[in-house]
């Protein structure tokens, strides 16, 4: 029996969390490009599928709000889709969709930075135990407060690096920049960010 | 070692990738090593903000549709078209081409000659559509395109014309320039 060709039915089968953010083109996603560049657009469902998370918890991480991460996280797929064109798999297909995600997050913020930047206030209910987990939120809800306050560059750098772990070289890649301006906005990115909680009060004691 | 480290080896020093003397010149310099311990702190900072609320593993199967139905409502890509307007539509796009060449006296498709100190609008410049030579080319495109419109996922060449973006029929303009070309 002849061995079935790698179409679109066999990729659609395979395990979509099998690739982690950053990882070199796999074979089956080159072929899920080709395809979708030949217009089987259902070939993006595996691309999609694989890289849906990632995406989603970037925007998050910009956004600070399901809603709005959700709205971000689909016009970066529907911008890759109608970009796969140029796309011409130099990097990691992960890398380029992080790239258009950034691009759309910030496009998002510089639209709306009028309005409210800032996180929201979100004081600990009276009525619940003073619990450990309650705490913690209110240390997360701080840092994240800080991380949104830091430089846009520096943002940019420490959430892809630090959140989602991508090389110096693939932050690089997804900015548009340089490794050593990657690792000094990131040490000044870290500087700023404990500074930043020092003046706030948010120190450990 | 003289002087104090750059950001990028303090950031070595950081991830643990410093060379040895970068390494012994952080541990002994107080204000590189105040530094890098502002830096791990910012880290270890950083690190207790990074959790995201996670959604419902459903959310992810609407999250694929609603993707997967956007892309639906998109138009048809490149390819479509390509298929369509392929090698075997061309040649009947080329016989069009020729016969133009062969048999309409340029002076008939000629705009007629104007003032030129007058300005008219554009339509008044085109000839008329009997005299319209691109009637021509159009009407031979659709007889070659009949067998290909299936492929192409549209149901003839008007709706496979009106389905194309502006990129798209600038690249269809394109060929059927470069079809003329090879022909005359």
């Amino acid at each position: 029996m002849n061995a079935p060709a790698l179409g679109v039915t066999v990729l659609l089968h395979m395990d979509p969390d099998a690739a982690g953010p950053g990882g070199t083109l796999r074979l089956d996603e080159r072929e899920a490009v080709e395809a979708c560049r030949r217009g089987e657009r259902e070939a993006f469902d595996l691309l999609v599928a694989r890289h849906q998370r990632d995406v989603y918890r970037l925007c998050y991480r910009y956004v600070g709000n399901h809603e709005d991460a959700h709205d971000m996280a689909q016009e970066a797929f529907l911008k890759a889709y109608r970009g796969l064109k140029s796309f011409r798999g130099d990097s990691a297909f992960s890398t380029w969709l992080y790239r258009i995600a950034v691009n759309t997050c910030l496009n998002f913020r510089a639209a709306r930075r009028p309005a409210a930047v800032a996180v929201p206030e979100e004081l600990p209910d009276a009525g619940e135990a003073a619990g450990e987990r309650l705490v913690r939120r209110e240390r997360e809800r701080q840092v994240r407060a800080a991380v949104e306050r830091l430089p846009e560059k520096q943002r940019a750098t420490l959430i892809l690096k630090v959140y989602h772990e991508l090389t110096h070289e693939e932050v690089a890649r997804v900015l548009g920049s340089t490794v050593g301006t990657v690792k000094a906005n990131l040490f000044h990115a870290l500087a700023n960010l404990r500074r930043g909680m020092a003046k706030t009060g948010g120190e450990r004691a | 070692m003289t002087g104090h480290l750059t950001e990028e080896a303090m950031l070595r020093v950081l991830e643990g990738a410093a060379d040895p003397s970068t390494r012994a010149h952080a541990m002994a310099c107080t204000a590189c090593s105040a530094r890098v311990r502002e830096a791990e702190e910012g880290l270890a900072l950083a690190r207790e903000g990074s959790d995201v609320p996670e959604p419902s593993p459903l959310y992810w199967e609407s999250f694929r549709r609603e993707v997967g139905e956007r892309i639906a409502e998109e138009p048809a890509s490149p390819a479509s078209w390509r298929r369509f307007f392929g090698l075997a539509s061309l040649v009947p796009v080329a016989a069009a081409a020729a016969l133009l060449v062969a048999v309409i006296p340029w002076r008939e498709v000629r705009p007629p000659a104007q003032d030129a100190g007058k300005l008219l609008p554009a339509w008044e410049a085109l000839p008329s559509a009997v005299e319209d030579a691109g009637l021509v080319v159009l009407e031979g495109l659709a007889v070659g395109g009949s067998d290909l419109e299936a492929a192409a996922g549209c149901r003839g060449v008007v709706d496979c014309l009106e389905a194309m973006s502006d990129e798209e029929s600038q690249d269809v303009a394109l060929e059927l320039r470069s079809a003329l070309r090879v022909r005359s």
